[in-house]
């Protein structure tokens, strides 16, 4: 009878325990789905029959953490952590989550300490105390960071134990990102996606991911999790952060609001509402907000330094410094505070309290990737040199300071009269430019991260750019690239750093333009083509295009469009107008509507004029790359004299590719004329003026070559070739001022030859531009030529043109130390002693 | 009696003519000898022709008697069409042996080696049609030039090994690599023989340029190119000269490699002008001296402060110069 009676109770236990399962199950999915209340009520009235089940209890005080719930969630939390079993170290680790989200750091610390010191005298701990265990040595990880490299051991145990549990996955991609370590993270991401290819959560992390990446990929991928766990704060939160990104206030507003109506005190969400209250101007919003989450939690300084984040991404760089210093007075080991202070403070050009913070930054938390590069930029600073110039303090690497120094300063000093008549303002000075021989460093120093593709970005007073040595010879050209910069020291100084991204650099791009026939980028196929596709933005969602891109050449594509729109607008209106958006934006609380006000045009309209005025201004491009069905140019793929479409830009320039190697010139002097016709304003490599100049070359006709090279450098100033061999060429005619213009352009694309600086200066002797004609010598004697004798003659030479004795004399006798029997320099020597002697005597 | 006035004069000539003599037996003769290998490609096989033509015009043009200049290529060389021979190592070891009967002793011989190379075993090879040349072998063979100064330039891809192999006294050793694993085609060859024959690279301005010179224009043009292609530097060239076996990257006038190498020239020299007198030859002489005395206060430069040694160095370079432009009017 006993042993009956005993199985049945077993039976009706396990029964009981068996329905618990499933339930449990239940509740889980539910609150996956975002269902919380539904999940909070089934997980209640499962707690009636059962309030000993620590597993239930922790799930429903986690859900009434999901909803803001924050006292009952406590409760919960404290039940389960009583019970014994594998639920109660997770239960201390959600109860002392909720002391952090309230500020209560010790209570919170001596639970995380309880945890690891169970983890140090306990076995028998399954995936669940594992995690517990991680992600308790995560969070003192703030205060001894040696116990993140633990917490990721910790992470892959849990996960090794329970591979199916996604969480400790999920929470091993958090850390992995928020050290910078993104291609670890995307690698777990994906390994949790894979086995829970629906667990919003590891959507939401693989979003961070691409996020990351600068992948557009990370809005579809947070609207995924979005789409499962419609009321998934973070996602919300998340979404907000996107939207803020793109400069879409309203949409970002909504996100946030919607985190708040799922979790009321969701700080995250709390946090993005402050953020775009900052960014709106609303200081009265702003306060509110900022009352109401220091009233929720008094030492919550990731609101600082989201404040900081964001701010620092839309350039406020001085806001986002003063973030990150009320981050630091909160949280006296927010590393993550000290880091941004240290970035802006940089980015500002307070380069020793910067390097200082970063410092502290690094020894808080030395994984943090972006910091150790830069602090890693910093210690190589001594390499370079520091020149006071005016207006400018220039910095350029030592090995390059005797080369590039004058060039920059000459054109950074034009840039700067010219911007300042222009838009009749005087920015802060000095103005730091900084130029890089290495594309990593300028990379580390725009982002904190190498391999970014830009080349150059301004931070306000502060402006970094590749320096010419950085890329290969003609990869771009660095003097319109310095002048783009400085075109946005006076936007940002303008406005305060409140201009939105699209109208600066299309304005940039466009002053290039303006600078120098050739500057400021070019159309091409690739443009004309999105076009015909679709796929350039209009106007008014020109800022997604550098943002968010949606295609890979769509950044590129979105400065040339929008430098267009700059030409425009001054076409139509003038440059006024231009000015006064400018310093509309400073004050503004709605900056996308400044341009249509003043313009006296709605968004759509402004959208649809000047889409009218694009295909205007391309009507026949556009039509001779339209690739329509119905025709072909030969099923074969094999342009022909026969079957090359007349009006089509790609077969007329195919053929006469074709025919020019081939040697046919004739004919293909005609298909690359048409093609010209068709496509008048393209003018890159692969272009019919390059190929053309070749051709009459080998006609011998250098004045139809000539003619070809000149319209080409006028569209693209980045084809270094072309502007020596029309340099050689108008020097051939013996056009030495035209050859020197030619040589002049060239060196703002390579100043590293000797040849150019060389042929540069003969031509400016027989001008006899003396001064100018140092710049050059000084030049070639910087590029450490194998004849060093020979430099320091021409360069002593050029002096004494210039009247300057004195330097003619140190040159000459350093030319004369290398090569005693220098003749030329023999009789330099004299004749300038002579001088002297003579200019004694007058005395 | 004394000597009479007519005599007189020709009484300085002679003397002047017995100076130059002696100065004249001194100038070495200068045999030149250019092994263009096998090209493997088109592209390889017109290159080192068109260097080996280079270097055979560089040799006319340095006064070498043609007969001294020997040309074996792989290819067919324009510039010295009729006098080149087959590259193979049965002729390349012929030809040497033919040098070394020829050259007296202080005459200079300069072989310069146009080509491919490969390391084998602890050594290198030079790449010939048939089989190769080794370091060793080719070391073995210039043995016996012991009463001459030998310049060997191997311009080859991993030629490196060759200094060690070659090295001795009164020898200059170039090598286009530092080591045999840098197998990749040089560039190192075509600044040398472009360096030959560009008075850019005559860095003293003496209208000779010496095999310092020449390498060290191409070791800078080289390194050059790769740093506008953004390459990293694949070829190291080497100099030795001073017989330990080990090559210097950058020789110099005062370093531990250069020195021999910085008074080796391929121009043959010249006779100076006849007819200079006893006066010619005094300010021949003070001008050695000067010249001389700049290389001496060169030396000590290091112990001395700059505006000390500007100073000093203006005053000798006057006279210098105000001794030369005498001598240039009285020629």
């Amino acid at each position: 009878m006993k042993s009956i009676f005993a199985w049945v109770l077993l039976a009706v236990a396990q029964l009981g325990h068996a329905a618990s399962d499933a339930q449990l199950e239940r509740i889980q999915a539910l609150r996956l789905a975002g269902d919380y209340q539904q999940a909070i009520d089934l997980a209640g009235s499962e707690l009636a029959a059962d309030d000993r089940d620590a597993r239930l209890l922790n799930l429903l005080g986690e859900l009434r953490a999901d909803t803001g719930n924050l006292d009952a969630a406590a409760l919960r939390f404290a039940q389960a952590g009583e019970l014994p079993g594998p639920e109660r170290l997770v239960a201390r680790l959600n109860l002392a989550e909720l002391h952090l989200q309230k500020g209560e750091r010790e209570a919170a610390e001596n639970l995380l300490r309880e945890i690891r010191t169970a983890y140090r005298t306990q076995s028998g701990l399954g995936a669940r105390d594992l995690y517990a265990v991680a992600s308790a040595t995560r969070h003192l990880g703030e205060s001894d960071p040696q116990l993140f490299k633990e917490a990721v051991r910790l992470f892959d145990d849990a996960i090794e134990r329970d591979p199916s549990d996604p969480l400790a996955g999920i929470a091993l991609g958090e850390l992995l990102l928020e050290k910078y370590n993104n291609q670890e993270a995307l690698q777990v991401f994906q390994e949790v996606l894979m086995a829970n290819q629906e667990h919003p959560l590891a959507l939401l992390g693989l979003a961070r991911s691409q996020h990351f990446d600068y992948s557009s990929d990370a809005v579809l991928t947070t609207l995924g999790a979005l789409q499962i766990n419609p009321n998934l704060v973070p996602a919300r939160v998340f979404m907000a952060r996107l939207f803020i990104e793109l400069e879409q206030y309203d949409d970002a507003r909504h996100e946030a609001e919607r985190a708040l109506e799922v979790n009321p005190v969701a700080l995250e969400a709390l946090a993005m509402l402050g953020v775009i209250a900052h960014l709106e101007r609303d200081q009265a919003e702003f306060e509110r907000i900022e009352s109401r989450i220091l009233e929720l939690n008094p030492g919550y300084a990731g609101f600082y330094t989201a404040l900081a984040d964001l701010a620092s991404q839309n350039r406020l760089y001085q806001d986002a410094a003063g973030f990150a210093a009320t981050a630091i007075e909160l949280d006296p080991k927010s590393w993550r505070g000290y880091g941004l202070l240290g970035m802006n403070q940089l980015r500002l050009g307070l380069m020793r309290p910067g390097r200082a913070n970063l410092e502290r930054s690094f020894a808080g938390d030395p994984y943090n990737v972006w910091i150790k590069n830069t602090l890693q930029l910093a210690d190589s600073f001594d390499e370079y040199v520091e020149i006071e110039a005016g207006r400018f303090v220039v910095v350029l690497h030592g090995r390059e300071n005797a080369l590039l120094r004058e060039y920059v300063e000459e054109l950074a000093q034009l840039a700067y009269r010219h911007f300042e008549a222009r838009y009749r303002h005087e920015p802060q000075q000095p103005i730091r430019v900084e130029l890089y021989p290495d594309h990593a460093d300028f990379s580390v120093r725009s982002v904190g991260l190498a391999g970014v593709g830009l080349l150059g970005v301004c931070f306000g007073p502060v402006v970094a750019m590749d320096s010419p040595s950085a890329r290969e010879r003609g990869a771009f050209n660095w003097g319109s690239t310095l002048w783009h910069e400085l075109a946005h020291v006076f936007h940002l100084s303008m406005t305060d750093n409140r201009v939105p991204r699209w109208f600066s650099e299309g304005l940039a791009v466009y002053e290039e333009r303006l600078a120098r026939p050739g500057w400021g980028g070019d159309v091409d196929p690739g443009f004309m083509r999105a076009y015909l596709d679709g796929q350039l933005l209009p106007v008014s969602r020109l800022n997604n295009g550098f943002v968010r891109p949606s295609y890979p050449e769509q950044v590129i594509h979105s400065y040339y469009q929008a430098s267009l729109v700059f030409e425009f607008i001054e076409t139509r209106w003038g440059s006024e107008v231009v000015r006064q958006v400018l310093n509309a934006f400073k004050h503004s609380v709605d900056p996308d509507a400044e341009l249509p006000r003043a313009l006296q045009l709605d968004a759509a309209a402004l959208d649809a004029a000047f889409d009218a005025y694009l295909r205007e201004k391309y009507a026949v491009a556009l039509a001779a790359l339209r690739e329509d069905a119905d025709e072909s140019s030969g099923g074969s793929g094999q342009i022909t004299p026969e079957t090359a479409l007349p009006d089509k830009y790609f077969d007329q320039l195919s053929l006469g590719n074709t025919l020019l190697q081939q040697g046919d010139l004739e004919l293909a002097e005609l298909f690359l004329l048409k093609a010209q016709q068709l496509f008048p304003q393209y003018a890159g490599a692969d272009s019919s003026y390059w190929q053309l100049a070749g051709l009459y070359l080998q006609r011998g006709e250098p004045a139809q070559a000539e003619a070809q090279l000149e319209k080409m450098i006028a569209i693209n100033a980045e084809h270094y070739e072309a502007h020596l061999l029309l340099a050689k060429l108008r020097g051939e005619r013996g056009e030495r001022a035209a050859a020197a213009a030619a040589l002049e352009a060239a060196l703002y694309i390579y100043p590293y030859d000797p040849e150019p600086h060389r042929d540069l200066a003969a031509h400016l002797e027989s001008l006899q531009q003396w001064r100018k004609v140092a710049r050059e010598r000084r030049a070639l004697l910087a590029l450490d030529p194998v004849d060093r004798a020979e430099a320091f003659y021409q360069l002593a030479y050029a002096y004494e043109r210039v009247g300057d004795r004195s330097s003619a004399r140190e040159q000459i006798l350093y030319a004369l130390e290398i090569a005693p029997n220098f003749r030329n320099a023999q009789e330099l020597l004299l004749s300038l002693r002579q001088a002297d002697a003579a200019a004694t005597g007058a005395q | 009696m004394g000597v009479s006035a007519l005599a007189q004069p020709r009484l300085r000539t002679a003397l002047a003519m017995s100076l130059l003599l002696a100065w004249n037996a001194a100038a070495a003769r200068h045999h030149l000898l250019i092994v263009s290998g096998i090209g493997g490609t088109d592209e390889f096989s017109q290159q080192f022709a068109r260097r080996a033509g280079s270097l055979y015009q560089s040799g006319l043009d340095a006064d070498i008697d043609p007969a001294n200049i020997h040309l074996l290529s792989a290819q067919q060389v324009p510039q010295a069409s009729g006098r080149t021979r087959a590259a193979d190592k049965a002729t390349l070891l012929r030809t040497i042996d033919e040098i070394g009967a020829s050259a007296g002793t202080g005459d200079m011989v300069f072989i310069v080696l146009v080509g491919h190379g490969n390391p084998r075993g602890d050594g290198a090879v030079f790449n010939l049609p048939g089989p190769d040349i080794s370091a060793a072998e080719l070391a073995a063979k210039l043995a016996g030039f012991t009463g001459q100064t030998l310049v060997v330039v191997n311009t080859a891809s991993a030629s490196g090994p060759f200094v060690r192999a070659l090295s001795g006294d009164n020898r200059v050793i170039i090598t286009a690599t530092s080591s045999g694993r840098e197998y990749h085609a040089t560039l190192f060859g075509e600044y040398f023989v472009a360096a030959l024959a560009d008075a850019g690279a005559d860095r003293d301005k003496d209208q000779r340029i010496s095999m310092l010179e020449a390498f060290d224009y191409a070791r800078r043009e080289v390194r050059r190119e790769f740093d506008s292609e953004k390459r990293l530097l694949t070829e190291h060239a080497l100099l030795d000269d001073n017989g330990d076996g080990v090559g210097s990257l950058e020789p110099g006038e005062f370093a531990a490699d250069g020195e021999v190498a910085n008074r080796t020239y391929l121009q043959q020299p010249r006779s100076l002008a006849t007819g200079a007198d006893a006066e010619m030859v005094a300010m021949l002489e003070r001008k050695r001296d000067i010249e001389i005395a700049i290389g001496n206060l060169k030396k000590r430069r290091e112990n001395m402060s700059s505006n000390v040694y500007y100073d000093e160095l203006e005053v000798l370079l006057v006279d210098l110069a105000l001794l030369s432009r005498k001598i240039r009017m009285l020629q």
